[in-house]
């Protein structure tokens, strides 16, 4: 049986992970997105593992409002990254420099 | 029972119901006309205000299992909110105009979430409506989906308001394993709250929130999404959203976290602290006059916070005083901007109010009036909002960050008054014509901005206001 340090030990690096991959992202925001992904499947991670070790159901009906807003989220991120697509012919991260000071 | 449960959310179901009516019209009327859809907007907005004016009346109680609580204090909060929903609405009121019908409902599911979040009382239903507000908000920057700057500012937006929402989450996580609860009522009754991984949780939270008010650390979405979207959604994220973010830091921080208010407060104020500084040394060197607006707001929140870290009634009631004055002076300048932008000329740069005071006279004096304010020269509102918020700070012994904020307010002097010099001491080089039209959006935005100098005369009830909100809603626990 693992210990919840562990949970929160596997919790804590996915996020970590995911917020490494926006800020070292330089190409492409499709992959900005799924790291985004990646932060709230850590979230859940953590919820779930509370939820379970604390015998209480609230964190995982917590997990599932988590789970369709961020599909929700995806959908708006991906219908703004279409919109974006189309006035820009790129996708890339480092194209966004139309607004500067 | 039942009916008494929704009696008592009778405003936040008028929204709804709204939503599903403008959807309905949207799609099923052809060519819904852009008049029909305001009118049914504003019929619904006039008649939540009205619905939640009859809820103060209600006694407070707990609903949905203690997930939703009606209070004076939310209440309030929901009126302010509604009032600031109108008139942003009145102020985007146009003919001429190719904004789509689909913004007006996208600011109603905004209007939806602050109004859920001034009444969570508990981290799921914050969540649920932190996310409708802030899904919403994409929708609005995104809006003018033709345009290259609106969707790379919606994009921008998209990405560090995922992030904000994920490490908001990653606290409520760990504040859920610390505490065993996600009521708000039940957090301040753990053993655990002085822990570290308490700290860490708020920390995390508090990150979250200051994204919500575009305070320093995370405030560059505010400029590129004041300048990369046009003025309707501008004037509207500036605006109503904060009443959210407020509610929030009340709720969340103020009510349920109390016992850890001086660790919490010094996040606060350092961010408030460096959003006046940071945002106020960028506001001078910006020539577009949105994104500056967007640098100036983000040193108003920097007062908001500053204030609010003060963590005693008065200090708090000061922040809530200066976040309403705050959004009469925004509300009224973005107002006056629309109303001079054309509808090809959206991006307003400094050099383009160049002899304005003669084409459009009455606009040219009232903006006077929104910089006056915004500088803090009596007998505007925003002298008020400034010295309360001074006067208190001095009152706590924090007397060099009293000090700090009026520099900073000296030195945005400098960047307000510039727009003033290139209304009325510069010529236009092109021949100017006197076009004096009068249309439903001057009107407004030149009562909005007659608002600024009728309240500043006699701002006392404003103030009082807010002390007895602030006040009761302390005394509660």
């Amino acid at each position: 049986m693992l210990s919840l340090q562990s949970y929160l030990t596997l919790s804590a690096i996915i996020f970590s992970i995911g917020i490494t991959g926006i800020v070292i992202n330089r190409k492409n925001i499709i992959i900005v997105m799924m790291c985004t992904e990646l932060l709230l499947i850590s979230v859940n991670f953590n919820f779930i593992a509370f939820s379970h070790f604390m015998q209480d159901l609230a964190g995982q009906i917590f997990v599932f409002f988590i789970l369709t807003v961020a599909a929700a989220e995806a959908a708006i991120g991906l219908a703004i990254l279409v919109a974006l697509y189309r006035n820009k012919k790129s996708i890339s991260v480092g194209d966004l420099n139309k607004l500067r000071n | 029972m039942t009916f008494n449960i929704i009696g008592s959310i009778l405003p936040e179901v008028t929204i709804a119901i709204a939503i599903c009516i403008v959807i309905l019209v949207n799609s099923l009327v052809r060519n819904a006309s852009v008049t029909l859809i305001h009118s049914l907007v504003l019929f619904f907005l006039s008649f939540a205000l009205f619905l939640s004016f009859v809820s103060l009346e209600l006694p407070d109680s707990n609903i949905f299992e203690g997930h939703y609580v009606i209070d004076a204090f939310g209440t309030n909060l929901k009126i302010i909110a509604l009032i600031a929903a109108i008139f942003v609405h009145l102020t985007s009121i146009k003919s001429k105009q190719n904004i789509k019908n689909e913004i007006f409902l996208i600011q109603l599911f905004a209007t939806l979430g602050v109004m859920i979040l001034c009444s969570a009382h508990n981290l799921l239903t914050v969540y649920l409506g932190l996310e409708t507000l802030t899904l919403s908000m994409y929708g609005i920057v995104a809006s003018n989906r033709n345009s290259i700057e609106a969707t790379e500012s919606a994009m921008k937006f998209f990405i560090l308001g995922a992030i904000a929402s994920a490490i908001f989450l990653y606290g409520v996580s760990i504040l859920y394993g610390v505490t065993g609860t996600l009521s708000l009522d039940l957090i301040e009754n753990s053993k655990l709250l002085d822990s570290l991984e308490m700290r860490i949780a708020v920390a995390f939270m508090a990150c979250g929130i200051i994204f919500k008010f575009g305070a320093f650390p995370f405030h560059s979405w505010v400029p590129d999404s004041y300048q990369g979207s046009n003025t309707t959604a501008a004037i509207y994220i500036s605006s109503v959203p904060k009443i959210g973010a407020f509610a929030l830091i009340a709720r969340l921080f103020l009510d349920s976290l109390n016992a850890i208010s001086d660790f919490w407060s010094i996040l606060i104020l350092s961010a408030g602290l460096l959003s006046i500084i940071i945002g106020n040394m960028i506001a001078l060197v910006q020539v577009n006059l949105r994104r500056m607006l967007a640098y100036s707001a983000i040193g108003h929140i920097g007062f908001v916070l500053l204030s609010f870290s003060i963590v005693n009634p008065n200090g708090v009631s000061a922040s809530m005083t200066y976040l309403i004055m705050y959004l009469i002076m925004t509300i009224a300048v973005f107002a006056l901007i629309e109303s001079i932008a054309s509808e090809d000329h959206q991006h307003i740069e400094l050099g383009d109010l160049k002899g304005l005071s003669k084409s459009h006279p009455l606009i040219a004096f009232m903006l006077l009036f929104c910089m006056f304010s915004m500088v803090g020269i009596p007998p505007f509102i925003g002298f008020y909002a400034k010295w309360i918020v001074l006067s208190e700070l001095v009152n706590n012994d924090m007397i060099w960050f009293a000090l700090i904020g009026v520099t900073m307010s000296v030195i945005a002097a400098y960047y307000y008054l510039r727009v003033v010099w290139f209304m009325y001491f510069e010529n236009n080089d092109q021949d100017i014509e006197n076009k004096g039209v009068i249309n439903t959006q001057s009107i407004t935005s030149i009562m909005i901005s007659a608002m600024l100098l009728l309240i500043g005369l006699y701002p006392s009830p404003v103030i009082d206001y807010t002390r007895r909100i602030i006040s009761s809603f302390l005394l509660i626990d």
